[in-house]
């Protein structure tokens, strides 16, 4: 029985099974690689444009994409994913769309410094003709519009805070909050405004006395987390929490679907939000023909209305004559966030798990 | 039979070259994406980055803490999931076939569906909470608190646990129960000194795919958890996505992954080792002796009262979000409640209009299929190397194996795609069904290897001596007897090809689009009743589809009857 032609035979087995399976994940290699071929991308008249969906997404679409694509040859493709794919396929060098949209200014520095951004003289010379304000200046993006972090409730006529110290009143607007888990970004600031910071000397933040006035938040209040900005929309219209700091662009579109939700932009921070050019782009030109088209007034108002957001001012006008937009806002720095968003997100992160 | 097998292996390693040198290549393969995010991790010196991190102390607390978190959530899930599978396995076939289709298209629902299902059933205003006003039990929702992560994450890890129990009852099991009953053994014995350790290879196999999808979990505690409880792949997120610190992302996901990797060799050295089985025996005869005081009715109501018992919680927690799915798809309003003010088929003709999603489900469909293949031989090869190799290479091999699921998506889908771009894969739908098997592979291995651990390599030697040619042994042999695991591995490769996001972001690039893809981006700045269409209708495809399959072939478990008795 343990004789050598039945050991070898024995041996046959396995290998011949190893074979088997080898040639035959080998042929579905060969198949797959054959009939799943990449689309072309010879296509020179293709735009991939990488941004968010939801409302912001349909807003673009219908007030932008759609209306271009009828205007010039170009084919738009539009990508809902954004963002988290761009960052790491850039660092690899691979390529991650033409355009960027719907980011906000002080993300666009951060990646404008680590050159994931084409500085194109063209969208430079667009940038400065559209009349872009100087503070949103920068190589490689056009930030024509704005949104704020506002507070927000639950109900249509829920009675709403009017100013950051209050939403700490834990008294007079008890319940639930609802913050953002993923960035610091404007929650930090809304903490120092309600500690009695003024807003001229917000910046540099004092990262540690905000985080301290969040303990208090987070110590009197029981506080959740959302995972996106769509996530605390549906947090506040569904009343798991009665208060959260929240987006206003997103807050306008839930209103507008009738969903039970307040807010207000008193002591709004404000923060601009625009596109990108990334590098590794296939297609510049037919990007700086979109980006013409985008930033035209009529269509730039016209998508602004849509997406709930508002359109930058230039510098020296402070009328909140269109925008809703209150005086008492505040503008979030972008090169302090830009220079920082590692730092103080570690700091965001002990704080987090604390 | 184990010293025959073993005096046969030991002056005969090279026969089985084929085997081992599919195992080294596959760990090449493995190893590839993971020194790609090595080296990201790399700064200078080499070691500041990691030196960075240890000069923080939340970050070990945040790698106990998920430790902890899925230690317990394996716990609680194997719990549950061993009386279902025993309730799977001795039932009628009528009853068998309606639970295993019932897990099966749990599992085939998008888990970021049921994860919101989730955040409506936990809520303040969720049936949860009522249920816990009602009882008059102190605190608040569960949601946004640890015990919700846990509940969320034992709910989606049930089904494949069932499976992969489910797979290890063979006749042979219930042939031996049966034995020992006719010899006057009692119900305690029965299951302690009979079943039990039976399905203890099994059970490993559960606990350490629990722990391990558990421990690297992104989606429920995003979902459902709290700021406290942010687990480690959030901070990895928070780190390569929202701060925009890729190196410290890689060295946390290097250092995760390792902590895994240790504690499954921990617990596979503790329970799942040859060596250890006589301890587990003495055990559970410690545990069987005090036990046969007790009346044997008395012992055996007790029993089957606590395993209907908890395949009933385990039926609950899995089919409520499922309903809830449904429930939520036919709401008018806007965005995701419970109970709904109405019915309204407003969102299914919102997605039946979009054609975007019909070319998901085919792109899905193609994927998966290749996914789930190439996973399911490869982990049936790495199965029969460790068997066969030194059980130092073993190690190594198994390991290499377990790597793709303990190293967090996000870092080995940067790895992967660094090199697919390289080589012209990136983009492509082969790319991204590379990337699914290789993060199906886990779960393929620990599914196959469960059935080839068992394996009695006496049948191909009997057939060999009766003169059967090898490829007629593997075809009327080896493959029908496996067959159970092969089907656990391929059904719970296709689920995770179908509910792969994250690497398939990379990997599929602006490119293509499956429907985890085309869900996840909606939900990102949408989280609408929409995202439930797609899935209320997987859920009546997928079921119709197993109602067909299981009618046709019976159940994964009756393949076995059919192809060992006739």
């Amino acid at each position: 029985m343990k004789s050598t032609a039945s050991l070898l035979r024995r041996s046959r087995v396995g290998t011949i099974a190893a074979v088997i399976l080898l040639i035959g994940v080998a042929a579905l290699a060969w198949v797959g690689v054959l009939s799943f071929s990449p689309r072309s991308s010879a296509d020179k008249r293709e735009l991939v444009i990488v941004g968010y969906g939801g409302s912001y997404g349909d807003a673009l679409r219908s007030a932008v994409i759609v209306p271009f694509q009828r205007e010039s040859n170009v084919t738009v493709r539009y990508d809902e994913t954004c963002c988290a794919r761009v960052g790491p396929t850039l660092e690899a060098g691979g390529f991650a769309g033409d355009l960027v949209v719907g980011v906000d200014y002080g993300g666009l520095l951060s990646w404008a410094q680590k050159g994931f951004l084409l500085g194109d003289a063209r969208l430079t010379r667009l940038s400065r003709n559209r009349g872009i304000p100087e503070r949103y200046r920068y190589p490689g993006t056009l930030v024509n519009t704005e949104y704020a972090y506002v507070m927000a409730a639950h109900g249509k006529d829920a009675k709403l805070p009017t100013s950051w110290s209050e939403f700490w009143n834990f008294h007079r607007y008890p319940g639930r909050r609802a913050l953002i888990r993923a960035t610091p970004v404007g929650q930090l600031e809304a903490a120092l405004l309600a500690d009695g910071v003024a807003p001229a000397k917000l910046y540099p933040l004092d990262v540690e006395r905000a985080l301290k006035k969040l303990d208090k938040l987070r110590d009197s209040v029981p506080v959740l987390f959302a995972n996106s900005p769509a996530d605390l929309v549906n947090l506040i219209a569904r009343g798991d929490a009665s208060y959260a700091i929240a987006f206003s662009n997103r807050l306008e579109a839930a209103k507008h679907d009738g969903l039970p939700v307040a807010f207000t932009y008193a002591e709004g921070l404000r923060t601009g939000n625009g596109f990108g050019m990334l590098k590794g782009a296939r297609n510049a030109d037919a990007a700086i023909e979109f980006l013409e088209y985008a930033s035209r007034p009529d269509v730039a108002a016209r998508f602004a209305a849509l997406a709930g957001l508002q359109l930058a001012k230039p510098d020296d006008v402070q009328s909140p004559a269109t925008a809703r937009a209150d005086s008492s806002q505040v503008t979030v720095s972008p090169s302090y966030w830009a220079q920082h968003r590692s730092a103080v997100g570690e700091q965001w992160v002990r704080w987090l798990v604390h | 039979m184990g010293t025959l097998a073993g005096s046969l292996s030991a002056p005969t390693i090279e026969r089985h070259r084929g085997y081992a040198v599919f195992a080294a290549g596959l760990c090449v393969f493995v190893a590839l994406p993971l020194a790609t995010v090595v080296s990201l991790s790399i700064g200078s010196p080499w070691y500041s980055i990691y030196a960075r991190l240890f000069e923080r102390p939340e970050i070990i607390r945040i790698i106990l803490r998920t430790l902890l978190v899925a230690v317990i959530t394996a716990a609680i899930t194997v719990g549950l999931a061993l009386p279902v599978a025993l309730t799977i396995g001795f039932s009628s076939t009528r009853r068998r076939l309606a639970l295993l289709w019932l897990f099966a298209i749990a599992g085939f629902s998008p888990f970021l569906v049921r994860g919101y299902a989730f955040v409506g059933l936990l809520g303040e205003h969720g049936p949860v909470d009522a249920l816990r006003r009602l009882l008059q039990i102190s605190g608040g929702p569960l949601l946004g608190t640890a015990a919700g992560v846990v509940v969320t994450l034992v709910h989606a890890l049930i089904p494949a646990t069932v499976i992969i129990i489910t797979a290890a009852i063979s006749d042979d099991t219930k042939r031996q129960i049966s034995v020992a009953a006719a010899f006057g053994a009692g119900p305690a014995d029965r299951f302690l000194l009979v079943t039990l350790p039976t399905l203890i290879p099994s059970l490993v196999s559960a606990f350490a795919f629990a722990f391990i999808i558990a421990a690297g979990a992104f989606t429920a505690p995003s979902l459902v958890g709290g700021g406290r409880e942010t687990l480690a792949v959030q901070v990895i997120y928070m780190h390569a996505i929202d701060l925009d610190d890729l190196k410290s992302a890689a060295a946390l996901s290097i250092l995760l992954a390792l902590c895994i990797l240790l504690c499954v060799a921990a617990i596979i050295a503790a329970f799942g080792s040859k060596r250890s089985r006589p301890g587990s025996l003495r055990r559970l005869r410690s545990v069987a002796a005090p036990l046969r005081r007790v009346s044997p009715r008395v012992l055996g109501a007790g029993g089957t009262f606590l395993r209907v018992a908890l395949t009933s919680f385990a039926i609950i927690l899995v089919a409520v979000p499922l309903v809830y799915v449904v429930a939520v798809s036919f709401q008018p309003q806007d965005m995701l409640a419970f109970p709904t003010d109405g019915l309204s088929v407003r969102w299914y003709r919102q997605v039946l209009a979009d054609s975007s999603w019909l070319h998901a489900a085919a792109v899905t469909a193609r994927i998966g299929i290749v996914a789930a293949l190439l996973a399911t031989s490869a982990g049936y090869l790495v199965a029969q190397a460790t068997r066969q190799l030194r059980p130092s290479s073993a190690r190594v091999v198994r390991a290499a194996t377990i790597a793709p699921a303990a190293a967090p998506a996000v870092m080995f889908g940067v790895g992967l795609y660094v090199i697919a771009s390289r080589i012209g894969l990136a983009g492509t739908e082969f790319g991204v069904a590379l990337a699914h098997a290789l993060a199906a592979l886990p779960i393929a291995y620990l599914a196959v290897s469960a059935g080839v651990e068992r394996y009695d390599d006496s049948f191909d030697r009997a057939a060999a001596v009766l003169g059967a040619s090898p490829a007629a042994r593997l075809i009327a042999i080896r493959l029908p007897i496996l067959m159970p695991s092969f089907v656990a591995a391929l059904v719970l490769s296709l689920l995770v090809s179908f509910d792969e996001v994250i690497m398939t972001l990379f990997m599929a690039g602006t490119d293509v689009q499956t429907i985890a893809l085309r869900m996840w981006s909606s939900a990102i700045h949408s989280a609408g009743p929409e995202l439930a269409v797609p899935s209320a209708f997987l859920l009546v495809v997928t079921g119709l589809g197993m109602l067909i399959l299981f009618a046709q072939f019976g159940s994964p478990t009756d393949l076995t009857k059919r192809n060992t008795n006739g």
